[in-house]
């Protein structure tokens, strides 16, 4: 009976520790997030809507089913993150200092962070 | 998660469980040797030193070179705590490894976030005090 106490206090432990962290993570998530924001908090796998100004603008991907993808970076002074978005739904015609509104989801991709989305649908030059 | 966190966590759930608890804490901040890894992955921080197979294979030299198997279990379970406030983070840890590089995270928390390393800190320890004690030692705190 002990050893199942024990173990069920150690489970225990465990679920409080995970409750935890999930609960943070929900109080913190903001509507709109500034980039610096976006990466302390980094809700990976979940939709965000970030503010920010495009600091870079990089050559288009194109995948191997011919899907081309825009990629540029976006910035709130501090610090930057990649915007990659399908052209499918047609292109967005950014440009550095341009300041834009990014709806996507926000993933690890390759060891690095990146809003993914499609361009047309997910991004707004203000 | 930070060293310290790592280290009453574990000592937390082998104090509970009724492993010897040295062993559990050197498992326990033993996985973040590798920051002082400059390599790609696998010889990189959260490579293979962030593995179940590494946990595996610490626990086997263990079992030979000790011939004791709490000794063993109580490594792994401070190797396996690790792994598990590690991937509270969005970096994640490759849990498949070697049948995947890829690292699963839960993205809750970046790891030095001060709040989450705070309470699983908080938790710790008042779990081991509340089994030690008793809910008596609420009493006693106040």
């Amino acid at each position: 009976m002990d050893a199942v106490n024990r173990f069920a206090a150690a489970t225990l432990l465990m679920l409080a520790v995970l409750g935890t962290g999930f609960a943070l993570d929900t109080v913190r998530n903001p509507d709109v997030y500034t980039v610096s924001h976006l990466l302390q908090d980094l809700p990976t796998g979940e939709d965000v809507t970030v503010e920010g100004t495009v600091s870079a603008v990089e050559e288009d991907y194109t995948a191997e089913s011919g899907n081309v993808f825009q990629r540029f970076y976006i910035t709130d002074g501090e610090k930057e993150v990649l915007v990659f978005c399908d052209t499918g739904r047609g292109r967005i015609p950014v440009a550095e200092g341009d300041r834009v509104t990014v709806h996507a989801r926000f993933t690890w991709f390759d060891r690095a962070y990146e809003l993914t989305t499609t361009c047309g649908d997910g991004v707004t030059i203000r | 998660m930070i060293a310290l966190t790592h280290l009453l966590f574990a000592l937390a759930l082998a104090y509970l469980l009724r492993f010897p608890v040295v062993y559990a804490v050197i498992a326990a901040v033993l996985p973040d040797v590798d920051l002082l890894f400059t390599g790609a992955f696998p010889f990189a921080h959260r490579g293979i030193l962030h593995t179940p197979l590494f946990g595996a294979f610490a626990m086997a030299v263990l079992l030979l070179a000790v011939d004791r198997r709490e000794v063993a279990a109580a490594y792994g379970i401070g190797h396996l705590s690790h792994l598990f406030l590690d991937t509270f983070a969005p970096a994640g840890i490759a849990w498949l490894y070697p049948l995947t590089d890829a690292a699963y995270g839960l993205g809750l928390a970046p790891a030095h976030d001060p709040v989450l390393n705070g309470a699983v800190i908080v938790l710790s320890l008042a779990t081991v005090l509340v089994w030690r004690y008793g809910p008596e030692v609420w009493v006693w705190m106040q």
